[in-house]
């Protein structure tokens, strides 16, 4: 053979070892280990426990809450445009988000809309965890200038004087009572009108008009609890292979071999963890400010705001008693929280891009390309490590996320605005 | 009501010497040859539910101690982050184990655990590690 054929002999061996390295998967269906057999069990939605109380709402259960609840969920005459309701960004269709990088509301929030799928399970709400109940999350929108930017003494106005409301108001929580000079609007975290108009008041008149915007959060909270997950082809696969069952052909062998990486070389479960596939806690995984932004110091600043929450489980609004906050009385601060950020549901993910806390990638190949490459954190440090991902493997593992996807578990009624 | 009473108070005794009967879920050895042994509420050790723990400190003769300080820090070395809580000693009960209330983890993996006491004007530490399932 001649010489100068050897190196484009040895090129082309390279190159096709290098693409069939890359894409081509390992033939056969994955064996799975016991350990493997557990952490999948683990995450199926066999292993969800029961809806866990909320002491902090006394209503949270109670069915003419969750009906007022709804009623004020789709609402956009809570706002001050009337033109943004809970519903505007947390949208049923697109399983609570709105498909958007950052929230818009009557403004442009700083914040990717997280999904509100399942969320009665976690004990902290917001990317950073700044609120430590469901109620006290919904509360802050509805005073936040760039979502519905109206505030708990128009809300008051709005709910006394619509004879729907006000019965359904009082139905749960008791006649509303009214102070004799109320003004237009007021609240003690807007702007410098609304705050001269709070302060204008007397002080036990404020306590009154806050448990009455405290117990329109509650009311929000008890829908919301309502909107849980609904059983995925994943979920089906995980019972069929933990009961030895005939698994059929739930899974295909590339969502399998995805399975299989998301326990194991890609250590995704490592944070999204049990049967929502998510730990409700705060990592730094090195995903870059959203455009123009600071980078969030993300839980190092949520977990104080949290603890000064007017709002909290531990405030005079809350129904729990001191025992009952667990969370909050033993929450960590500490600076190795600087930047981290929730760790979402990968539920429903394939229809809720685009993706990370500002919406900055759009599709789940740039997720896994983010986790497979780390980068440096702008931040303190990036927990996540290089993880040496094939090609054929990140499709691999894109393909089984697309399988925790499934309508929700949830009666039609509540996915739609009732009649107003 | 005097059957109630009476399974209620027999449930009482059973909770109050649960511990005492049980394997700890955990147990080190502290640098000066203490034991400690931990014994959890949610037994076994699973991740994302918060509970409490008996922790017990024993001297070399297995006498229970009774100490002027008790902490408990942890952590995952391999992702350099700690402890999801800070879980703190509220009280010590009735049979001598001090409670260690707001524990959670949040990963499966190994765990680090340092316990550190004061015992007698004397500063002592036990490192635990453990691999949560």
């Amino acid at each position: 053979m001649k010489k100068d054929l050897l190196l484009p002999i040895f090129a082309s061996i390279a190159l096709i070892a290098a693409v069939g390295w890359n894409y081509l998967s390992i033939p056969g269906v994955p064996d799975w280990s016991e350990e493997e057999l557990k952490l999948i069990a683990s995450l199926s939605l066999d292993s969800l426990p029961p809806l866990p109380l909320d002491p902090s709402n006394l209503v949270a259960d109670e069915p003419a809450a969750v009906e007022f609840g709804h009623r004020l969920y789709f609402d956009t005459r809570l706002s001050s445009n009337a033109q943004v309701a809970c519903a505007t960004c947390h949208k049923p269709e697109l399983m609570f988000t709105d498909g958007l990088a950052l929230a818009v509301g009557v403004g442009i929030g700083p914040m990717h809309t997280p999904s509100l799928v399942g969320l009665a399970y976690s004990p902290w709400f917001y990317w950073d965890g700044r609120k430590d109940s469901q109620w006290a999350q919904a509360l802050a929108p509805l005073e936040a200038k760039h979502e519905h930017a109206t505030d708990r003494v128009q809300l008051l106005r709005l709910i006394s004087n619509d004879a729907v409301y006000r019965g359904m108001y009082e139905n749960v929580f008791g006649a509303l009572s009214l102070p004799a000079m109320l003004p237009q609007s007021g609240t003690p975290d807007g702007d410098a009108q609304q705050q001269a108009s709070w302060k204008a008041l007397e002080p036990e008149t404020q306590i009154d008009i806050s448990r009455f915007f405290t117990n329109l959060g509650k009311a929000i909270a008890a829908f919301e609890r309502k909107i849980l997950p609904g059983r995925t082809r994943f979920d089906d696969y995980a019972t069929a292979i933990v009961k030895n069952s005939d698994e059929e052909n739930t899974l295909n062998n590339s969502e399998k071999s995805g399975l299989k990486l998301f326990i194991g070389k890609g250590q995704c479960v490592t944070c999204h963890n049990g049967p929502l596939f998510t730990n409700h806690e705060f990592h730094n995984t090195g995903v870059l400010a959203a455009g123009r932004q600071m980078p969030s110091m993300g839980r190092y600043d949520g977990v104080r705001t949290s603890q000064e929450d007017p709002f909290n489980c531990l405030g005079e609004f809350s129904d729990a008693s001191a025992g009952e906050c667990t969370e909050l009385r033993f929450a960590r601060d500490a600076n190795d929280l600087v930047g981290a950020l929730k760790t979402p549901t990968l539920r429903n993910i394939s229809l809720t891009a685009p993706y990370m806390h500002g919406g900055q990638m759009s599709d789940l190949a740039q997720v896994v390309n983010h986790y497979n490459k780390p980068p440096s954190s702008m931040l303190s440090h990036n927990e996540a490590k290089p993880l040496g991902l094939r090609t054929v493997e990140k499709i691999q593992l894109e393909d089984f996320l697309k399988t925790l996807t499934a309508p929700l578990l949830i009666e039609q009624k509540w996915l739609v605005a009732p009649d107003y | 009501m005097k059957m109630i009473f009476a399974i209620s108070l027999l449930l009482n005794i059973c909770s109050a010497n649960a511990a005492d009967m049980l394997l700890p879920d955990l147990s080190g050895v502290t640098d000066s040859g203490l034991t400690v042994e931990i014994y959890s509420e949610l037994s076994p050790l699973s991740i994302n539910q918060i509970h409490s723990w008996h922790v017990r400190i024993l001297d070399r003769d297995g006498e229970m101690l009774q100490l002027e300080e008790l902490n408990i820090f942890g952590g995952m070395p391999e992702h350099d982050h700690g402890l999801p809580t800070q879980p703190e000693v509220t009280t010590r009960l009735d049979n001598g184990d001090y409670l260690l209330e707001g524990v959670r983890f949040h990963m499966q993996g190994h765990w680090q655990l340092q316990i550190e006491l004061q015992y007698a004007g004397v500063e002592d530490t036990a490192i635990i590690d453990f691999d949560l399932q």
